[in-house]
């Protein structure tokens, strides 16, 4: 059995405090500093990695071996998710579509991935939980 | 061939007069688990099959079975 070693649930607040830390200090820094606006945008997207992979690795209410499993598959699914969306972007940019392939950065690549892992698993949970709800 | 595992957790489950909320409860894991369980999406460990047998006081061949279909 795969054993991961997760946040507590008592801590489940340090993730959302990362969060609004990075928007609070961009919006300051952007308003009253003249700091470099793509250096900035580095900066506010790793921390709001890191307040995502957080979440992700944050406890539900009753951990047991069947969510390791869930989240195992929705972390790779996260990686695939990634790479279709670099493969998208070049895809488009090589038609000379909209996007450029510079604008793309390694935070906003893991910042997809780790969006989707997070919605993905999060709906998945839901559903899960509504399908119980009638077969007792 | 594809070789897939059914199981009688649901019958043994009411036969035993649990919940699977109960049932979650005295093995430690979530009622999705084995709600999930019940509806083959989920194959449970080797530690989480031996509870569910003691418990249910049933062997675990009698709990899971393998099917084969074409």
């Amino acid at each position: 059995m795969v054993k991961l070693k997760l946040l507590s649930r008592k801590y489940r607040w340090v993730p959302y405090l990362l969060i609004a830390v990075a928007i609070v200090s961009a919006i300051i820094l952007n308003k009253f500093t003249t700091t470099d606006r793509q250096l900035l945008k580095e900066f506010t997207f790793s921390i709001l990695n890191i307040a995502l992979l957080l979440i992700f690795l944050t406890c539900q209410k009753l951990e047991d071996e069947m969510f390791v499993q869930i989240r195992l598959v929705y972390a790779m699914g996260g990686l695939v998710m990634g790479l279709a969306f670099t493969f998208f972007k070049a895809f488009t940019a090589l038609c000379g579509w909209e996007w450029e392939v510079s604008d793309f950065s390694a935070g906003s690549l893991l910042m997809v991935i780790l969006l989707s892992i997070n919605l993905t698993f999060w709906m998945h949970c839901q559903k899960m939980q509504n399908d119980n709800i009638n077969e007792e | 061939m594809i070789i897939l595992m059914k199981n009688n957790i649901k019958i043994e489950r009411t036969r035993c007069g649990f919940t699977q909320q109960q049932l979650a409860d005295l093995l430690g894991v979530s009622r999705q688990t084995i709600n999930s369980i019940e509806t083959n999406r989920y194959i449970p460990s080797t530690v989480l099959a031996l509870k569910l047998a003691k418990y249910l006081q049933k062997n675990v061949e009698e709990l899971f079975e393998l099917e084969s279909t074409d």
